[in-house]
């Protein structure tokens, strides 16, 4: 049987009258690819932003490994291996491709002001391992036609890609993806998805991903939840929760 | 090696600092003219103005690493300058031979101290006082902080005024740091049998400080702290997810720029020989904003470029006005009429006629906007024929028109500044003849 890998208990989020989340639980097994559906403003983008410590939810626990995670930095859930992508892209746009992939392996690198002045020995060479590392995840997703290229001028959909990569490189627990091909054609969604499940076949990366798209988060999912209005309506497979009633009401009567 | 920077090989290949020809016959460029300028450009005057604009371009790399790299506004960064000058006055001033100096105790030497101490304890002194400030200035964000940052030029001022045993207070202070590096005296040099001026000297030591510190800034911009620095600066809560701490490198950032800031001020005391608690204002950091923007934000070549265009120009109007090749402008404190050379028509011509050229070219080239401009600036040049000798204007007020008006250019037309304009002018001879 599988281990639970991220446990979240209760949580609920505030933001002045508005209730973003309003005592949502559920967990994540190890290896798994979980899907968090539901229409615009559901809270979904806001979850996110708790697991990886940019909000802090009023109540609740988010149990990584055993650890609760709440109230911990940004960069501290970093360390501890959860990484992300924007809904909206969080690029640094004014960097080429491997500097952008390489931010992502900072945590894995030491150099510092000093170090770093003097170049030669320890920055130099971290600075080639490093590559090697961003060349692979370049290699896997197909970006190295890109390695030079400033991300500013980059179409959208390899932006996306980028985006993954970046997370990718820093070698994390969990991958928490925000609308991984929203805004993509179909050619691009079929590449995303194929990209998705080579990571999980390489890596066995667990995953949680927020998405509209529907066939593409059934044919991805191990297992589905939908939030509507902060609050949970269904967790259980993507059959399950398809046919579910209150799912069904929620997108006919959603914007979606 | 790669004769191509997109058809490296390896990756130690791609991780070099001059990695095609053309970077190398860069560098050997630059190399040559720090050993030859010197020689070629032998008055005093040129060489002053060269020698004060590298002392410029070495605050401006400090500057650009914390407002282009990190995206953090100052207008402290005069106050770190004179940190590094008095440090510099204090620690290597000749005048105070008896000094002894006890560090914390634990030892104590004899001053004044050679020039790589007192330069390396300018850099540790601005680092140490930048790290302490920053915390407070770095809670604020953009505007906030540069608004804030004026306080600390106005508290510096105040502080060098009244500590007086270290800074000469209102009296300033005069001072001549050690200027030696073993046998070489840069402000008396004699190197293999050549004598050369305090101007020539300052110039080799000078601009010897500006190649390292552009070296080592350099290679932090291109590594992990320069990248942080940059993530920062671009999405700062896309930074902290991928593990960057943003609190900590801005207020590093801010350290390495105060450290550099105290060089420059270092060096300007030794150049100078003389700080007043005035020299230290807010002009002075303005000047090292508009030499980053005119010069590139974000780029360590542009401080560099920017420095020289910033500080040159004003000095080469000067000299023109006082040759009298200026039309339009006088000597302040000289006469209104010059004497009438037979340039100021010739230049106005030339002038008039080149702008109305260009306007008819950019006019068929369908730039209408560009045309009209160009064309009414050529059309003044040349109805200024008949008045050329009749100034309307102080060569100081214009310098500051222009001072402004070098800003406000380059913010609307070509906010990168004049290394973008510099790299499009290489890109175009980099694929030649294959240019596509
Ligand atoms: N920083 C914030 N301040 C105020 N309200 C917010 C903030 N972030 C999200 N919200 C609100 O929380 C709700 C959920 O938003 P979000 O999580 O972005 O939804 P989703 O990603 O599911 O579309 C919305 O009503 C939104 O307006
Ligand atoms: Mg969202």
């Amino acid at each position: 049987m599988s281990t639970t890998l991220l446990e979240v208990s209760d949580i609920t989020l505030r933001f002045g009258g508005v209730t973003a989340i309003n005592d949502v639980s559920f967990s994540v097994d190890e290896g798994e690819l979980f899907a968090i559906i539901g229409p615009n403003g559901a809270g979904k983008t806001s979850m996110f932003n708790c697991l990886n410590g940019v909000y802090r939810p009023q109540q609740g626990t988010i149990l990584l490994n055993g650890e609760n995670i709440i109230g911990y930095k940004p960069t501290r859930i970093a360390k501890l291996g959860i990484a992300r992508t924007f809904q909206n892209l969080g690029l640094f746009t004014n960097l080429n491709v491997v500097d952008n992939l390489m931010l992502g392996r900072h945590m894995h690198m030491k150099s510092g002001f000093l170090s770093a002045a003097v170049w030669f020995g320890r920055t130099r060479n971290e600075e080639i391992a490093q590559r090697e590392a961003c060349e692979e995840v370049m290699r896997l997703l197909e970006l190295e036609p890109y390695r030079n290229t400033l991300v500013g001028l980059l179409p959208y959909g390899v932006q996306k890609r980028l985006e993954l990569g970046r997370a990718l490189a820093m070698e994390p627990r969990i991958l928490l993806l925000d609308e991984p091909v929203a805004g993509m054609n179909h050619e691009e969604t079929e590449d995303m998805a194929r990209y998705l499940l080579e990571i999980r076949g390489q890596l066995n990366t667990t995953m949680i991903m927020v998405e509209h798209d529907m066939p593409f988060v059934m044919d991805l999912a191990d297992r589905v939840m939908a939030i509507d209005f902060g609050q949970r309506i269904a967790i259980g497979t993507p059959e399950q929760v398809r046919t579910d009633p209150a799912v069904v009401a929620a997108y006919l009567g959603g914007d979606q | 090696m790669a004769s191509n920077r997109s058809l490296v090989t390896t990756y130690a290949d791609d991780v070099k600092l001059w990695r095609t020809g053309g970077d190398w016959a860069g560098l050997a460029a630059i190399l040559l003219a720090y050993l030859i300028v010197p020689h070629v450009v032998t008055s005093d005057f040129w060489l002053g103005i060269l020698n004060y604009a590298g002392i410029l371009a070495i605050g401006a790399i400090g500057l650009n690493l914390l407002t282009g790299y990190t995206g953090q506004a100052s207008l402290g960064h005069a106050f770190f300058l004179g940190v590094g000058a008095y440090t510099a006055g204090y620690f290597g001033g000749q005048y105070t031979q008896s000094k002894e100096f006890s560090f914390f105790g634990l030892f104590s030497v004899e001053g004044p101290l050679p020039m790589p101490v007192w330069i390396v304890l300018a850099a540790v002194i601005g680092a140490l006082i930048g790290a302490l400030v920053g915390p407070f200035a770095l809670r604020l964000r953009g505007n906030y902080l540069a608004v804030v940052s004026v306080g600390l030029v106005f508290v510096g001022t105040h502080i060098f005024k009244s500590w007086s045993s270290v800074t000469g207070g209102r009296s300033n202070l005069q001072v001549d740091p050690v200027s030696t590096i073993g046998s070489l005296d840069f402000r008396d040099l004699n190197v293999l049998g050549s004598q050369y001026t305090k101007q020539q000297g300052m110039f080799f030591l000078i601009w010897f400080m500006v190649l390292i510190v552009a070296l080592l800034s350099k290679n932090i911009v291109r590594s992990r702290p320069g990248r942080a620095m940059q993530a920062v600066r671009d999405r700062d809560i896309a930074a902290e997810i991928i593990g960057v701490d943003t609190a900590r490198y801005k207020i590093q950032a801010f350290a390495v720029s105060s450290a550099i800031a105290a060089v420059a001020g270092a060096l300007m005391m030794n150049y100078e020989q003389f700080a007043s608690p005035d020299r230290w204002d807010l002009f002075l950091s303005i000047q090292f904003v508009a030499i980053i923007i005119v010069g590139g934000v974000g780029t360590i070549f542009g401080s560099i470029i920017g420095a020289v265009t910033i500080w040159a120009t004003p000095e080469v109007v000067k000299w023109l006005t006082g040759s009298g090749y200026m039309p339009y402008i006088y000597e302040t404190g000289g006469s209104i009429n010059r004497s009438d050379s037979a340039m100021v028509p010739v230049l106005l011509g030339t002038i008039g006629l080149g702008l109305v050229a260009v306007a008819v070219w950019r006019w068929t080239a369908g730039s209408r906007s560009v045309a009209i401009a160009t064309g009414v600036l050529g059309l003044v040049a040349l109805l200024g024929i008949p008045f050329g000798d009749t100034a309307i204007i102080g060569v100081d007020q214009f310098n500051g028109i222009l001072f402004g008006a070098l800003i406000v250019l380059f913010l609307l037309v070509e906010p990168r500044g004049l290394a973008a304009v510099w790299i499009r002018i290489k890109n175009s001879f980099r694929m030649w003849p294959f240019s596509y």
